[in-house]
């Protein structure tokens, strides 16, 4: 599904969180939002499935999104918030099956083909294994792909991701975005995630834009996107940016060298055995 | 944001072809056992009481009214108490149970809080500020045609409900579930402010008030009940119908939006069709409490956190076990009556706190 932001502007109590963001993304594509914390991202993502008001308009396959037919929507995007709601007595399953609901008439409940696509939507994220399980029982990473679970379930070929790998170490937070870059390609997914871990970032999407108070400051690629001014100004951070020779890019934070205070020994500590 | 307090089950069955995808629904054999359970209930309560009637005459007459035609040779006294007294004591009692059952599960549904009970909105202190009212000011009415108590109950319930949900926003204009529960204290100690005045300016009533305001069912007939099954019957469809929506809701507003489902509505609905059973059964009954928190507790604690089990299970349930307190409630004493809420909370909470400690669910 393409995807068109064209002058999104969104205000909470009259200050404007969001002044104006155009972005596209191609069918298929993967678009990565950086920005330091407050700069809109979540906003933007809530704006593109229709759970907040704003000026200005969101297209899906060149469609005005029409956010008052949330079921029509919610069949077209799917969203996974950045801490979802996990009622801890809910079975793996139902969690799962949760997201047939725009499938579902208002009154109604699933049917066998409901439960076919979850049982796929399991087997496919492994999570057979937990089906049974209560949502509170999870690991971080488990409680994770069973989110991503239900996103699946929507079959919405849009998925937003708010940080989908906030919560996860660097193993479990490199596997499931590599679950979703395989799901991308077996199902021609738009996928559309904002991530705070901007070397993750930069190497799982095809183009970064990064926003700051609100606006887009830079569109591209992730050598494009990822320099150390532009980068340093915005996150108010200084940053070390590396190229590791095969294309990818690593962002570092640089830890500033300060004078030895006197009476604390842990300078010596510090340097190890090695140097004493 | 799993809950850390929930004890870990990691014994889960795997295997099978499709593990677990029929959890959510509801078995029949829960549900032919919770009609039992009802059943039951119901032929015990009729079956005892003051009058000494044989299980065999009380039988009969019960046997007489199915359209089989079967007559009877009890004599009219006996077919009276039976079928006058207590059969339409009996169906009120499961009505109101039944529908306090299934608003508190509903409501603990749609705002996400355990604690959450029928009157959570103000309908007791609106229901006791009406009947209040109508005592003090037609003290001899309940020789009228139309006892004007259960009407004035059910009139000032829905007004305090109205109340609280239009009353209910934030500062954002939104009805979040904490801004109307808030609001719901706040309409329901006002309105409780007034009774308590209203009754102090009136003393000679207050034995009146303060005896509807405990529950009972000693005026129970069949004018009643049929005053109350519309309400009772229309609104338990309504929220059957929700039961999927009820766990949808369980993920939170925000996600149940961005699963087209627009949680705002439904809590309106689902609070609308509770509200109206709720004041329905309490115009004839007065406040009963205790029954819309722990049935559907019990219920969740034993099948799980799925509405489409608490919910028809909460009805069963909460009809049973109401038809039970009643009769504890008019034999304990006999002929004096213990006040139905009372019993309701003696009995129900030791036997809450049993299901609690047995439990390894979090509820």
């Amino acid at each position: 599904m393409r995807l068109e932001i064209r002058g999104v502007r969104v205000a909470y109590d009259g200050h404007d969180v969001l002044t104006g963001v155009s972005l596209a993304v191609p069918t298929g594509g993967w678009l990565g939002l950086i920005g330091p914390n407050g700069s809109g991202k979540t906003t933007l993502l809530r704006a593109v499935c229709g759970l907040i008001r704003f000026d200005g308009e969101v297209r899906l396959d060149g469609e005005p999104a029409d956010t008052s037919r949330r079921r029509q929507l919610a069949r077209r995007v799917a969203y996974v918030p950045q801490r979802p709601v996990l009622p801890a007595a809910m079975t793996v399953t139902d969690y799962v099956l949760l997201g047939r609901t725009p499938y579902i008439t208002l009154f109604g409940t699933e049917s066998r083909h409901d439960r076919a696509v979850a049982a796929g939507v399991l087997a496919r994220l492994e999570l057979d294994e937990l089906a049974t399980r209560v949502l509170g029982s999870l690991s971080g990473g488990e409680a994770q792909r069973a989110v991503l679970g239900r996103a699946l379930a929507q079959e919405a070929p849009l998925l937003l991701l708010d940080e989908p790998t906030a919560a996860l170490d660097v193993g479990h937070g490199q596997h499931v975005l590599e679950l979703v870059d395989e799901l991308r390609a077996e199902r021609g997914l738009t996928v559309v995630a904002a991530m705070h871990d901007l070397t993750l970032a930069g190497e799982f999407s095809d183009r970064l834009a990064l926003l700051a108070a609100g606006r887009v400051i830079a569109e591209g690629t992730a050598r494009e996107v990822l320099r150390e001014r532009v980068l340093a100004r915005h996150y108010g951070a200084e940053l070390r940016i590396i190229e590791d020779g095969s294309g990818g890019i690593v962002v570092l934070p640089r830890h500033r060298p300060r004078p030895a205070i006197e009476g604390i020994d842990a300078d010596a500590w510090r340097r190890g055995p090695a140097d004493r | 944001m799993a809950d850390q307090a929930t004890p870990r089950r990691l014994s889960g069955r795997a295997g099978g072809p499709t593990p677990g995808l029929a959890r959510a629904r509801l078995g029949p054999w829960l549900l032919v056992g919770a009609c039992l359970v009802l059943g039951g209930a119901a032929l015990v309560s009729v079956l005892i009481g003051p009058a000494d009637l044989s299980p065999g005459t009380v039988l009969s007459v019960l046997v007489s009214k199915l359209p089989l035609g079967y007559h009877s040779h009890v004599s009219a006294l006996d077919s009276g108490i039976v079928w006058q007294i207590r059969a339409p004591r009996v169906v009120l009692g499961a009505l109101v149970g039944a529908t306090l059952a299934m608003a508190g599960a509903s409501y603990q549904g749609v705002f996400q809080n355990p604690l959450a009970d029928p009157y959570l909105l103000g309908v007791a202190a609106g229901a006791g500020l009406g009947a209040t009212i109508a005592v003090a000011a037609a003290p001899g009415a309940t020789s009228w045609v139309v006892d004007p108590v259960p009407l004035a109950a059910f009139a000032g319930a829905l007004v305090a409900v109205a109340l609280t949900y239009v009353l209910g926003r934030s500062g954002q204009r939104q009805r979040t579930t904490t801004s109307l529960i808030l609001a719901g204290v706040a309409v329901g100690s006002f309105f409780t402010a007034i009774q308590t005045y209203t009754q102090q300016r009136n003393t000679p009533t207050l034995e009146q008030v303060y005896s509807w305001i405990l529950g009972g069912l000693s005026t129970a007939d069949w004018q009643e009940v049929g005053l109350v099954v519309p309400y009772v019957v229309v609104c338990g469809g309504i929220l059957l119908a929700c039961r999927r929506l009820l766990d949808v809701m369980a993920v939170g507003d925000e996600e149940a939006d961005s699963l087209g489902v627009k949680a705002g509505r439904v809590r309106l609905l689902v609070v609308a069709a509770s509200t109206l059973a709720t004041a329905a059964v309490v115009a004839v009954s007065g406040l009963v409490g205790f029954v819309g928190i722990i049935v559907p507790h019990t219920v969740r604690l034993v099948v799980g956190p799925s509405y489409r089990r608490i919910l028809p299970l909460s009805i069963l349930g909460g009809a049973a076990f109401l038809i039970l307190a009643d009769l504890v409630a008019r034999t304990v004493l006999s002929p004096a009556e213990v006040p139905l809420g009372v019993v309701t909370a003696f009995v129900g909470a030791p036997f809450f706190l049993v299901v609690l400690r047995q439990s390894r669910r979090a509820p």
